[in-house]
């Protein structure tokens, strides 16, 4: 897996928002993104999940280009802002109804999936009457259960206790040891810290290399 | 099949919703006002006269006539309006929620734009059918019959002329050319809201169907939905067939328009 972001820069509603960037990821390795608030960490997120396409530039993923060769990463896990599933539902059945679209993972990896973030596949609560961590932790889980090539974290940390982060942290470390990229953007620094392989910071929608 | 799958994802998203409960709503406010007018002509209705009835509309207003009925026939717009109202926020809705995480994994975007245009269709269908069927039972419960031809006191009474619609006219001015126009309007409301806020869209629309009442022309969308200006009912009327046929080129348009928009667009979160 080898992601290229060659020269992009992206204006929203006349704003620069991406300044430049060029960078380079590869399967295997945790890269970190942080940064003031409004500095452009989730656009960029949102930019290699093809979600916003570059003004200028390009984003190749395997030398395809997204919005060109590609509408989407072939295989990616994503999880930004807030996470959102259908309330009436359970955290399972939603997950069951995203992985049905790919159809490549059945019942015992959403089981897995559901266990590793510290859920309970068998609970019969509807996702609305899940509480602000749970929530955070079936979006971890809908991100991870398919075993993507590209992860794209956006604060994953937020609403979890101390023992959530622990489990994120080692699903992270478990999915770059399978070989994904994994993208973070995070605020905790020490967090990034112990998890990244590399680490920027994200300023004005420029983005530059931190040495560790 | 993936796009079988994104189909499931609008029914289940975008169909199962408390809010379609006002289609009947408001056929049976509609219904039991032409209750009160056919009383007054003691004549057993039909469906076709109730469905008639419902997307009548009003004759073309002429602005220097002063003598004119100009009442504006408010059931026909709450019908036109509800329904608009009905179709307006599901895809931005889901576009910035789980819509976002569907589309990652049918890995395209004309996949999931397409689903949710035929999610449109099948809302405007879901809510005409409520139309239908609450009309059907209104019919029976008054003691009419299920036939598609009209009663002659009652389109004399209500169009003041007797005039002998056939089946097929009644089926044209009395369920295709309302429904399309319907669905056109609900179609083009979708699709303008990839360009602006959803509100602004809706008034756009809004202004249509109002703007409908005052033009009289097949090229003006709402007048497909008015059987008052069929040219079966009205001897200077408007081709009820071309109306149909033009909303029909509307959703058309309108799709494209919004495939090429939606293939470079941003998708953001949602906001508040
Ligand atoms: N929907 C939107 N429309 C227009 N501009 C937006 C939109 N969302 C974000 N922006 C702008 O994009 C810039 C970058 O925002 P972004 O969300 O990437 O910041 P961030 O680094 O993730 O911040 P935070 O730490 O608060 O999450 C900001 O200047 C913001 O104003
Ligand atoms: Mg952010």
């Amino acid at each position: 897996m080898l992601i290229e972001i060659n020269d992009v820069s992206k204006k929203i509603k006349g704003a620069l928002i991406l300044k430049h960037v060029t960078l380079q990821f590869k399967g295997g390795l945790v890269y970190g993104f942080q940064g003031p608030n409004g500095s452009g960490k989730t656009m960029l997120l949102r930019l290699v999940a093809g979600l916003i396409l570059p003004t200028e530039g390009e984003v190749l993923i395997d030398g395809a280009r997204l919005g060109r060769d590609i509408d989407f990463p072939p295989s990616v896990g994503l999880l930004i802002e807030n996470p959102a599933f259908l309330p009436g539902y359970t955290g399972k059945r939603n997950l069951e109804l995203l992985a049905d679209l790919r159809g490549r993972v059945g019942d015992r990896e959403i089981c897995e999936a559901i266990c590793d973030v510290g859920l309970d596949p068998e609970d019969k609560r509807k996702y609305r009457k899940y509480s602000l961590g749970m929530k955070q932790r079936l979006g971890v889980a809908a991100a991870i259960m398919e075993k993507p090539d590209l992860l794209l974290l956006d604060e994953p940390t937020n609403a979890l206790d101390e023992k959530g982060v622990e489990m994120l942290c080692a699903l992270i470390r478990r999915e770059r040891d399978r070989g994904a990229c994994v993208l973070v953007a995070c605020h905790d620094r020490e967090i990034l810290d112990r998890l990244a392989d590399e680490i920027y910071t994200v300023q004005e929608g420029c983005v530059e290399r931190r040495p560790l | 099949m993936s796009w079988i799958k994104l189909a499931f994802h609008d029914i289940r998203a975008g169909l199962l919703r408390k809010r379609y409960l006002l289609a009947p709503a408001l056929v049976v406010f509609e219904c039991l006002f032409f209750g009160e007018c056919a009383d007054l002509f003691k004549a057993s209705q039909t469906l076709g006269d109730m469905m008639l009835f419902c997307f009548r509309g009003i004759w073309p207003i002429n602005i220097n006539d002063r003598g004119q009925d100009t009442r504006i026939p408010l059931e026909w717009l709450l019908i036109m309006t509800g329904v608009l109202l009905i179709n307006l926020d599901y895809i931005l809705f889901d576009l910035t929620r789980v819509g976002q995480q569907v589309m990652l994994r049918s890995r395209s975007r004309y996949g999931w734009y397409f689903s949710k245009c035929l999610w449109n269709i099948c809302s405007t269908a879901l809510c005409f059918c409520a139309f239908v069927l609450t009309a059907a039972i209104v019919t029976l419960v008054q003691g009419g019959e299920l036939k598609l031809t009209v009663t002659p006191e009652i389109c004399i009474g209500i169009y003041s002329a007797p005039v002998p619609l056939t089946v097929g006219q009644v089926f044209m001015a009395g369920f295709v050319a309302p429904a399309l126009t319907l669905a056109a309007f609900s179609m083009l409301q979708m699709v303008l809201c990839l360009f602006m806020r959803p509100v602004l869209s809706f008034l756009i629309c809004q202004s249509l169907v109002i703007l409908s009442l005052y033009w009289n022309s097949p090229f003006c969308l709402g007048s497909g939905a008015m059987a008052m200006r069929s040219q079966w009912l009205l001897s200077d009327g408007i081709n009820t067939g071309v109306a149909a046929l033009f909303a029909l080129i509307v959703i058309l348009i309108s799709v494209s328009a919004g495939a090429v928009k939606f293939k470079h667009m941003d998708i953001l979160g949602a906001e508040d």
